[in-house]
């Protein structure tokens, strides 16, 4: 208790000359996996986020506590302290940091707001986030940028209360610059060395982007400075209109790339899916090996409508070729969607996949409205087994605070997923929702990040208030 | 009671106690067309909504075309709208493409740190963010997006504009 006690009091005086805002989250579950005893585990998770600012500071901090009946899972710390000084062209950040350099191949940090992540083997929950806890100094004035970062990033499966030395594996120390060509283009590149237990590595990047006739055209190559086998990541990407029709078009070409724990990211060049049974079945990237290209379309349909197409494919050389490819289409209006997929993942095991739903909204007036989402999948898998998925989603939004909801998940062997939610909301300030039920689980992308969700079975209570 | 639950509670008291503090402060992004750009340069004299939105979101895409309108009524007005996208590296030559078809005029800029994201504690997808540009007052945030989000935005629009 002493700890935000304190927290909130240093706080106070700097108040006076500069600006407090917050946010914190709560949540309380009671349940367990589906299956699993106790049945009615009960767990809080709490997250509090103060910062400071006054022009060009600010302070940012996070407290995380969790309690569970399990004690080796409790922990109640201190997760961020970041101080930044941000003028027009200057940029000073020590803590615990967000960096990204290029488009993720050398390094990429990141944080996935509002998530809260728990994983079978620890079952502790925690932010899902992977910063780098260092220094940042960087200029940029819009024609050219130079930036300088060390720091340690985070190996984000290992929960907070475990020692940093394991949660914080790798060091990386990286200058990165970028100036303005010729033509609008701009040319920038990047030199990282990297260590961790097994010693010291060098890493070169370049990247040149040129605009062509309404055209962007960005490339980017890195690969290890070392006479040993290559490794390399090369991604090109292309984007731009045909008259009224959006374009991109992009390349990739990784090998044995991934670098220390994870903390680079470099395009998986697959579609995002916000549909909630292609998102489980998201191809992961396998930096290890692995080419491809992807093209997308977004068409105007009348005044409102819109019709996106996507491909994508990939080919993995490991122990033996994978490939993976997925033809995407989508028809959206306002008030409703329809969409299919074809597809084959041999990393994930699914062959033939063949997917399609849509969602409609019908609005009710001074009720709301309705929301229904249907969606249905099938595919083979590697034995010869077919697997049947079904999704069904249901939401009333009342009178704009009130949300009540239900999705139901279907799949073969007779499996299945029922739960209920109701969620409050005041204005952005306050947000109460509860779930009851059993959720399932499995990969999960938010933001260009994949992870695992936990199937879960009891209720939950999540309260967010923002200040 | 445990010290989790103690500090729950302090922390609600505290939400509802500080809830009309919001005030934006200025920042600096890469905008989509290539330069950099602030809001204190983009935000105009009279109102602001950003625009909090990313391509991967399917509730996103349906409050563009409602913000499009919105820019379209209003602009003249006195209303500037600023799109904040928050994709990462992986979505990047996809942001442009992705707007052609809602024939989206307002500046895009590019937070794939979520630097304003985290800043203004934005957590929904998407989320539009109503403020007085002459005193960078929040005055109103829309968090996710329900069917009629349009007309009540454009309800407070035209209550903000009056007042002025």
């Amino acid at each position: 208790m002493r700890v935000p006690v304190v927290l909130l009091l240093g706080f106070w005086p700097a108040a006076l000359a500069g600006q407090i805002v917050g946010s914190h989250v709560g949540e309380y579950q009671i349940g367990n996996l589906p299956g699993v005893r106790p049945k009615d585990r009960s767990s809080v998770y709490n997250q509090l986020n103060l910062a400071w600012r006054q022009g060009p500071f600010r302070i940012e901090t996070r407290m995380e506590g969790y309690e569970s009946p399990e004690s080796s899972r409790r922990y109640l710390e201190p997760t961020r302290v970041r101080f930044t000084y941000a003028a027009d062209r200057v940029a000073v950040r020590l803590g615990h940091l967000n960096e990204t350099v290029g488009r993720g191949l050398l390094l990429r940090t990141y944080e996935i707001p509002g998530t809260i992540y728990e994983d079978a083997a620890y079952r502790t929950r925690y932010a899902f986030q992977r910063d780098l806890f260092g220094a940042s100094v960087g200029v940029d004035d819009g024609r050219y940028g130079i930036r300088a970062i060390t720091g340690r990033p985070l190996w984000n499966i290992l929960p907070p209360g475990l020692p940093e030395s394991q949660r914080r594996p790798d060091g990386v120390e990286v200058l990165t610059g970028y100036v303005t060509a010729p033509f609008n283009s701009t040319v920038g590149g990047a030199f990282m060395r990297h260590n961790d237990a097994r010693g010291a590595r060098g890493f070169a990047m370049g990247h040149i982007e040129i605009p062509v006739s309404g055209w962007t055209v960005y490339s980017e190559y890195a690969r290890r400075m070392s006479s040993g086998d290559p490794a390399y990541a090369a991604y090109f990407g292309a984007d731009g209109a045909l008259g009224p029709v959006g374009v991109s078009v992009e390349f990739k070409r990784y090998h044995d790339f991934r670098l220390g724990a994870g903390f680079n990211d470099p395009p998986p060049l697959v579609r995002e899916q916000p549909w909630a049974l292609l998102n489980r079945s998201t191809h992961v990237l396998e930096t290890t090996d692995e080419r491809g290209f992807q093209v997308e379309a977004h068409v105007p349909i009348g005044r409102s409508g819109k019709f996106t197409v996507n491909r994508s494919q990939a080919r993995n050389e490991l122990f033996r070729t994978f490939r993976y490819h997925s033809t995407f289409a989508e028809f959206a209006h306002r008030r409703f969607k329809l969409f299919a997929e074809i597809g084959t993942d041999d990393l994930l095991g699914e062959t033939q996949r063949r997917t399609f739903g849509g969602q409609a909204q019908l609005p009710a007036g001074s009720m709301g409205g309705l929301t229904v989402n249907l969606q249905a999948q099938r595919y083979g898998q590697s034995g010869g087994d077919e697997v049947r998925n079904g999704y069904a989603a249901l939401a009333w939004n009342l009178a704009e605070a009130w949300t009540i909801g239900s999705t139901a998940e279907a799949a073969t062997g007779g499996r299945t997923w029922l739960g209920g939610t109701l969620s409050w909301r005041s204005q952005a300030s306050m947000r109460l929702d509860l779930f009851a039920g059993t959720r399932r689980g499995g990969p999960a992308c938010t933001s260009g990040i994949c992870y695992e969700v936990l199937d879960f079975e009891g209720a939950e209570l999540k309260l967010t208030t923002r200040f | 009671m445990p010290v989790n639950h103690r500090l729950l509670l302090i922390l609600l008291l505290l939400g509802i106690h500080t809830l009309a503090t919001a005030q934006m402060s200025d920042f600096r992004l890469r905008s989509s067309a290539g330069p950099m750009a602030s809001y204190s340069e983009l935000k105009g004299d009279g109102l602001v909504l950003l625009d909090f939105w990313a391509t991967w979101c399917l509730p996103c895409a349906e409050a563009i075309p409602g913000i499009v309108e919105l820019h379209q009524e209003f602009g003249a007005k006195g209303l500037s709208v600023i799109g904040i996208n928050v994709d990462g590296p992986r979505n990047a030559a996809k942001i442009r493409p992705f707007l052609r078809p809602f024939g989206v005029r307002y500046p895009i800029l590019l937070d794939p740190d979520y630097t304003v994201m985290t800043d203004l504690r934005v957590e929904a997808m998407p989320t539009v963010v109503l403020i007085d540009a002459k005193t960078d007052k929040v005055l109103h945030i829309y968090a996710g997006y329900q069917p009629g989000l349009e007309a009540r935005i454009k309800g407070d629009i035209e209550r903000a504009l009056r007042v002025r």
